[in-house]
């Protein structure tokens, strides 16, 4: 049996005030989730959902090489030898089986609060999966985004949906039946990303926006994406008609926000 | 003074914000006046296509903030509360955007069917003060662009400009800074011109489309 060791934590948790940032730290294995990194990521997300300090998080990579290359082939091979699977399938099935959920996407436990990805390297399979499942991305330029698990006769089952919200119906199937990866500028040209910045800058401009995020109270935030997402997929007359019925936004920050608010000024005015 | 004036150029209906002095901020008066210009559109026969723009180099600041904090607690936005009107209407209706397009006036660029942009155009909800909910954003905005930059506009209050905003499909047409509204009522004379009636732009059909599941849709296309 191999038994996997880790003498650092596969995770590392730094908060700065309101903002948390984890950074995946197996930078020799490109960050893939094994070694006990799926299981630490679903605990943190946890940790953070309940924290009431917390308020953003940024979600990053070690190293220069990858944000994270997705599910560890390599020990998820010695376990399915080990198991005797005859396919990437009934590996994943039996995984199914057994409970396993892979912590691809924050919006699993119901999380209202902002989460960033900033992507420093290859971000490949579950690490693209993951990177989908947070709310913004920022992207380095030398990094490079993809689905490959079709050159693995695998389906990236996580995320063809995700793909048809963040970008378009073609260009969802073009990345998952290709399984090319594309290029920062790419996928910032499909509005996949956000912003793409220097090699080295993402979670220092990951940080930058985090602190303009905050400038807007939680439940102003959680408000909005609550909003957002439950018009997705919903019949335009019947989202709006729902919209109408929902109960204005109320909080107590809004008084003292219309204050300020005759104080500033907006841009180009 | 009305805050909002009407033309017309053909089968054109030229509706324009006209507070330019407050970068064209949608006070209730104002919002009012919109809404019985739009009644009048609708009500129009020989006008088959609206453009929507605004006086002074602003599309609109978006909520009054004037009134809303010195009002007395009265209904911040007659208009979202009637789902923003230009979608509701039969007819089609073109923005013309120049400037800044923040807040409810994205949201009001956002209820028209195109919306052609001047270079110098500005889309976001940049009043990280002002937290008013904007629930008709967040229906329109992940049908036009994508959830990714919803959430960015949403979240940070950034300001797009306009050559993003074509890109991620927010703006149909980009053109110099300063041509919106030429341009806009030229392509809505085209518009006219094609379809040769109001009701063949189908706008209802067409918006009715967005959101129901693709075999229901097939569904509803064939049975028309």
């Amino acid at each position: 049996m191999v038994v996997e060791t880790a003498p650092a934590p596969v995770l590392l948790r730094r908060r700065e005030g309101a903002i948390l940032i984890a950074t995946m730290n197996r930078p020799e294995r490109m960050n893939a989730l094994g070694g006990g990194l799926g299981e630490a990521l679903n605990e943190m997300w946890l940790d953070f959902k309940d924290d009431p300090e917390l308020r953003v998080a940024i979600l990053t990579g070690a190293g220069e090489r990858a944000f994270s290359a997705g599910a560890d082939l390599r020990a998820n091979d010695a376990r399915a030898r080990q198991m005797g699977a005859q396919s990437a399938q009934e590996f994943l099935d039996a995984d199914r089986a057994r409970g396993v959920r892979p912590s691809f996407n924050g919006n699993n436990f119901g999380l209202w609060k902002p989460v960033i990805a900033a992507i420093n390297g290859w971000c490949l399979a579950g690490g693209c999966e993951m990177s989908m499942g947070c709310d913004l991305r920022i992207m380095e330029e030398q990094a490079q985004l993809g689905l490959p698990e079709v050159k693995r006769g695998m389906g990236a089952k996580q995320t063809t949906h995700k793909l048809y919200f963040l970008t378009t119906l073609p260009m969802g199937l073009d990345i998952d039946w290709t399984g090319d990866p594309i290029t920062a500028q790419q996928a910032f040209d499909l509005g996949l990303v956000n912003e793409v910045v220097p090699k080295g800058q993402s979670v220092r401009r990951a940080m930058e926006i985090a602190e303009q995020i905050c400038r807007f109270p939680n439940s102003y935030l959680q408000y909005q994406k609550l909003r957002l997402f439950q018009s997705i997929g919903v019949p335009v007359d019947y989202a709006l008609a729902l919209e109408q019925r929902a109960q204005p936004h109320q909080s107590g920050e809004y008084r003292a926000g219309l204050e300020a608010s005759l104080r500033s000024r907006l841009p180009g005015t | 003074m009305p805050s909002v004036t009407t033309r017309r150029d053909g089968r054109v209906f030229i509706v324009e914000l006209a507070r330019p002095a407050q970068h064209n901020a949608l006070s209730r008066g104002l919002q009012r006046e919109l809404v019985a210009a739009w009644e009048e559109y609708e009500n129009t026969d020989d006008a088959w296509v609206a453009v929507l723009t605004g006086q002074g180099g602003a599309f609109s600041v978006g909520h009054d903030v004037q009134e809303l904090a010195h009002g007395q607690g009265e209904d911040a936005s007659p208009l979202a509360e009637r789902g923003l009107l230009p979608l509701e209407l039969s007819k089609a209706v073109v923005a013309a955007v120049e400037g800044p397009c923040y807040g409810l006036g994205f949201e009001l660029a956002l209820a028209c069917d195109l919306r052609i942009a001047g270079e110098g155009a500005m889309f976001g909800f940049p009043d990280q003060n002002l937290y008013v909910g904007y629930k008709v954003a967040t229906v329109l905005l992940p049908r036009m662009t994508n959830l990714g930059v919803s959430l960015d506009l949403l979240f940070t209050g950034k300001v797009m400009d306009a050559r993003r905003a074509e890109q991620v499909r927010l703006v149909s047409e980009l053109v110099p800074a300063g041509q919106a509204l030429a341009r806009a009522v030229e392509a809505a004379k085209g518009m006219a011109q094609r379809f040769g009636s109001a009701e063949a732009f189908q706008k209802r059909r067409i918006w009715g489309l967005s959101g129901v599941p693709l075999p229901t849709a097939q569904g509803l296309v064939r049975s028309a």
